[in-house]
């Protein structure tokens, strides 16, 4: 839970701030290294970028890679083995689920790179959505989720994410999701202060509800309230949203490590030079890349679809 | 254990006598009084240093200099205290930590009277959970540590708390900005059995809670509270034999709460969510003077340390009712027991024996669902540790050597395999020209437990776990001393040590490391240096200042970096000075001042293309730079800047017809300098944070 309730006890003992930094010189010299970026989705082509990190003055600046030479495997047998001209590698090819993939790119000048993941097999479950017969209180929309079928082979974790479906097919994300189930991650989690409804109460999570590997055995049921927000406040579901669309991410290992480790580094950035600042902490991010910077992760998603209430204007 | 003391003998006549008197704790020894000489009349004055040197890596703190020391946040506190000793590293600045010779906070023995205590953290490490009201003194052993100390790498710090009055009741309440304590102690039956009992509250969480009920506010926003009780019973059962009884409990809960109410169908809602931590501690205790050259001291105790993380919620409408409560928690929970006997065996030979039995259970991170008073546990996984450990110590005295010798021997077992050891501590002391003392030391440690936080600056909580495979801790300490006493009012020491650390653990992703035993690193450490300590009290001024040069690293996967606490230099001094000597109006004034090179530090150089996260929230908590990953090197890259700062505290002691009356104001970081407690990226620009600015704070106490 964010403890944003601490900064009021300590604002009213003394006033702690944040001041501009004059940097002391760096104890290390990073080298020129190669950037690989590749998230292997089963349900999508393979797409892997490519950068490069080059020293310029005193600054580090990324450009694409081109030229570089790429041997992409999967289970060993060879998918990719040549000169890529373009810094993005693009292959018409679907990831399959349960394989182990590699990747090796090397480049004049440069480390060869290395890295390896495996495609996890989706996570599936049941959906049912609850309205309430007064449409408009989306305070009190539920999604239910049960029977999960978690593959029993891999390392996976689960990441459900939910979204606002429009007849123009604009797709805009939930950005608070309430719930009170006990194994959803605390990554992300934050004190609300009103009650949503009183099957999820007022905790809610930024964006995302994470499931790790070993609660996901636990995983019964899953309660929760979608909930979109502007600064401004809550915004009343307008005519134009036709659905509300739930994707299950099965996240193999190295994607659930990254995504966590990122989420925790972006949430350490600090908004205002206040308070908050006690608790920022510096946080690497996970990183699969041997010599290398980047990620190379495998990942499945499944998407359930719920339809709203016709309404009436 | 044996301790030296000299006695300084001023005659009318301007003669000064200083004997040297070796005695051992709560014994009686009359033997350096067989050659008397007749005077008729002597002074003899008796100097209760706030600081006292005792020995080669082992100070004592009286509660005479935590009543004159700066306040923080309106607290006296001895861990903030201790900090400002040579070859002690507070961390970042605020904490509770006390990081020794190189070590971390894990690395050093906390102990309450002689039992573990496992967190000594309140409000994030704001302050400490020890009451100064509870407490006689504090002994910091940093080398020459005898043998029955022990599972700890780098140190102990003992917290020696007080026996309730056998003769009067004494009372005190006492306020400061974040809390108030009540405090009493007398006989229950006098001569015989004594009670001290102090408390402690948060009052912020009272006020702005009681404040949002006033208002007629439904949802209680969140707030910080604490709370600790200490209690301690001791009876001496006949002149020989004393019995004690102690308790301790504390809480910290940093909680936020919500209610709703429908009139119309009798229906309400509440839910309290927080995390906080939860110590408790309990011992009995036995000392017994067996004869006249030999006591007996053992005792019996139970400690424990909780994490947790909850949401409760209540429901009630008409025929139904629900209560529920959803956590995440880690457990610590020690039973142990020891008794030691210390044998005089003649005026020039104290032998120590003991053993010690501790059995820990250990849950790291579980999960646990309580509906109507159902209760589940999941996760729950289950480790333990069982300790066995004897110990001897020789104290021998030949002419002007004094030769300690003493080996701690344990047995680790953590279900999964077990550890034999063998611990020497050796310890040499010797005159040179009567007020030039010489000392060396040598230690071995071993430590079966640790703390889960390795990388981190600023820590919520701790957990501990056992050692696992075969990473069991351990360290070699060589520590040498040069001690002078050429006035009465002045002593000058210098002390230089080495300290080498293997098996050591760094853990870079806790989750990994829990739940796979995965995400960590073994290396190892070492730390050198020198620290120079002079001290000076005369009449009304007392005076010391410390220096130290030190040099700590760690290695692992073959890399050696700078220990994240690493400060080459640093300077500490304390001065006070009694204004107003008046009996009845006692004005002091004293001043703290602090200054050490920065630490290493990790910043980010370099943003590279990233993927983004599986969210892309659009509401009001937006994320910077999405696409971009700031790179975080492996190890530190920089140092912060320079720490320096000049503390103030002025106290006005005043006798009343009833008790007395202490106003203490203090001024932290008088110069107010921007002192970095975090530095961080944020729109291509480096911001530093800071935790003290300038920070003024009072506290009264009223005692009777």
């Amino acid at each position: 839970m964010k403890p944003n309730f601490l900064f009021k006890f300590i604002l009213l003992c003394f006033v702690s701030c944040s001041v501009d930094y004059e940097m002391e010189k760096s104890f290390e010299n990073e080298p020129d290294r190669i950037t690989v970026n590749s998230f292997l989705n089963s349900s999508k082509p393979i797409r892997i970028k490519l950068y490069r990190m080059l020293k310029d003055n005193n600054a580090y600046i990324f450009k694409g890679l081109t030229d570089a030479h790429i041997v992409l495997k999967e289970d060993e047998k060879i998918l990719f083995d040549d000169f890529c001209p373009d810094s993005i590698l693009s292959i018409g090819y679907l990831p399959h689920p349960g394989a182990i993939y590699s990747i090796e790119v090397s480049c004049k000048g440069m480390a060869t790179v290395k890295a390896r993941t495996t495609v996890p097999e989706a996570i599936n479950c049941k959906p049912y959505f609850t309205f309430p017969d007064e449409y408009w209180d989306i305070s009190k929309y539920l999604v239910k989720l049960d029977s999960f079928s978690i593959p029993s082979s891999d390392r996976v974790s689960l990441w459900i994410t939910t979204y606002k479906m429009y007849e123009n097919n604009d797709i805009i994300q939930y950005n608070e999701l309430y719930t009170n189930n006990l194994f959803v991650d605390k990554t992300n989690r934050v004190a609300g202060m009103d009650i949503k409804n009183e099957v999820v109460g007022s905790i809610y999570y930024d964006g995302f509800l994470r499931f790790k590997q070993k609660n996901l055995s636990h995983l019964g049921m899953l309660i929760f309230t979608p909930n979109f927000v502007y600064s401004s406040g809550v915004v009343m579901p307008d005519s134009r949203q036709k659905s509300i669309m739930v994707k299950l991410i099965t996240a193999s290992a190295e994607y659930d490590q990254y995504n966590k480790t990122l989420f925790e580094q972006k949430s350490m950035i600090v908004y205002d030079n206040d308070i908050s600042s006690i608790f920022y902490q510096p946080k690497s991010v996970y990183c699969n890349i041997e010599n290398g910077l980047g990620i190379f992760a495998g990942m499945s998603e499944v998407d359930y679809i719920c339809e709203l209430p016709k309404t009436d204007d | 254990m044996r301790s030296v003391y000299l006695i300084i003998i001023i005659c009318l006549s301007s003669l000064t006598v200083y004997a040297q008197l070796t005695v051992n704790e709560d014994s009686l020894s009359n033997s350096w009084l067989k050659d008397t000489v007749e005077l008729e009349e002597v002074l003899i004055t008796a100097k209760s240093k706030n600081i006292d040197s005792r020995g080669l890596g082992n100070m004592q703190i009286n509660m005479q200099q935590l009543k004159v020391s700066p306040l923080f946040l309106g607290e006296r506190d001895i861990i903030k205290t201790l900090q400002f000793l040579p070859g002690i590293s507070g961390g970042m600045e605020g904490s509770s930590q006390l990081n020794i010779r190189g070590g971390t906070n894990d690395q050093t023995q906390y102990l309450m009277d002689g039992i573990p205590v496992y967190n000594q953290n309140h409000t994030f490490g704001l302050f400490s959970i020890f009451n100064s009201d509870a407490i006689k003194s504090a002994d910091v052993y940093k080398g020459g540590i005898p043998a029955e100390f022990g599972d700890k790498l780098s140190g102990v710090v003992s917290v020696n708390l007080k026996d309730g009055d056998y003769q009067k009741y004494h009372n005190s309440i006492s306020l400061g900005i974040l809390a108030m304590t009540l405090a009493s102690e007398g006989p229950l039956l006098k001569d015989r059995l004594s009670y001290i009992f102090t408390g402690r509250r948060s009052l912020i969480d009272l006020l702005f809670n009681g404040a949002m009920n006033l208002a007629g506010e439904s949802s209680g926003g969140g707030m910080i509270s604490f709370h600790d009780l200490n209690g301690k019973l001791a009876w001496k059962i006949n002149p020989k034999n004393k019995l004690f009884w102690q308790i301790y409990s504390g809480l910290d809960d940093l909680f936020g709460m919500n209610k709703s109410k429908d009139d119309y169908l009798d229906e309400k809602f509440s839910e309290r969510y927080g995390y906080g931590w939860k110590t408790f501690m309990t011992s009995l205790g036995f000392q017994s003077f067996m004869n006249t050259n030999m006591n007996l001291s053992s005792n019996i105790y139970y400690t424990t340390l909780t994490n947790f993380d909850y949401y409760r919620m209540k429901q009630t409408s008409p025929g139904f009712k629900i209560k529920s409560e959803n956590g995440h928690a880690s457990q610590l929970k020690e039973i142990g027991s020891k008794a030691s006997i210390k044998h005089l065996i003649g005026d020039e030979n104290t032998l120590s024996y003991g053993i010690e039995g501790v059995y820990s259970a250990f849950k790291p991170d579980y999960l646990y669902k309580t509906i109507n008073k159902h209760y589940h546990e999941y996760n729950n996984d289950h480790l333990s540790l069982l300790k066995i450990s004897g110990h001897i110590y020789n104290e021998l005295r030949i002419k002007r050597l004094f030769l300690s010798f003493g080996l701690r021997s344990s047995l680790f077992n953590n279900t999964h395999r077990s550890k034999f050891v063998l611990e020497p501590r050796v310890k040499v002391n010797t005159y040179i020209f009567e007020k030039n003392k010489l000392m060396m030391a040598y230690d071995r440690m071993y430590q079966p437990v640790h703390t889960v936080n390795e990388m981190n600056y600023s820590v919520a909580t701790d957990f501990w776990l056992p050692f696992q495979e075969d990473l069991l801790a351990n360290s070699h300490q060589l520590s040498l001393g040069w001690k002078n006493y050429t006035t009465s009012n002045l002593s000058f020491s210098v002390e230089a040590y080495y300290k080498l650390m293997n098996n050591l653990l760094l853990i870079r992703d806790i989750e990994n490391y829990i739940d796979f035993h995965s995400g960590y690193e073994k290396g190892s450490g070492n730390s050198m240096g020198i620290e120079l300590m002079v001290q000076y009290s005369k009449e009304k001024f007392t005076a010391w200042a410390s220096y130290t040069i030190s040099n700590s690293q760690r290695t692992f996967l073959g890399k050696t970096y700078p220990f994240k606490y690493d400060a080459p230099n640093s300077l500490s001094g304390f001065a006070s000075y009694i204004i107003n000597p008046n009996n009845s109006n006692k004005h002091t004034l004293s001043f703290n001042i602090q200054y050490q090179t920065g630490y290493p530090y990790y910043v980010s150089e370099i943003s590279y293309p990233g993927m983004g996260l599986p969210t892309n929230p659009s509401g009001y908590i937006e994320f910077h730079n999405i696409a971009t990953t700031d790179y975080i090197p492996s190890y530190p890259n920089i140092r912060l800047k320079d720490f320096f700062r000049i503390d103030v505290n002025y106290s006005i002691e005043k006798k009343l017809k009833h008790g007395n009356l202490i106003w203490q104001f203090s001024i932290l970081n008088l110069t107010n300098r921007q002192n970095p407690y975090a530095v961080y990226k944020k729109d291509d620009k480096y911001k530093a944070f800071i935790l003290i600015p300038l920070m003024p704070s009072v506290s009264i106490k009223r005692e009777f």
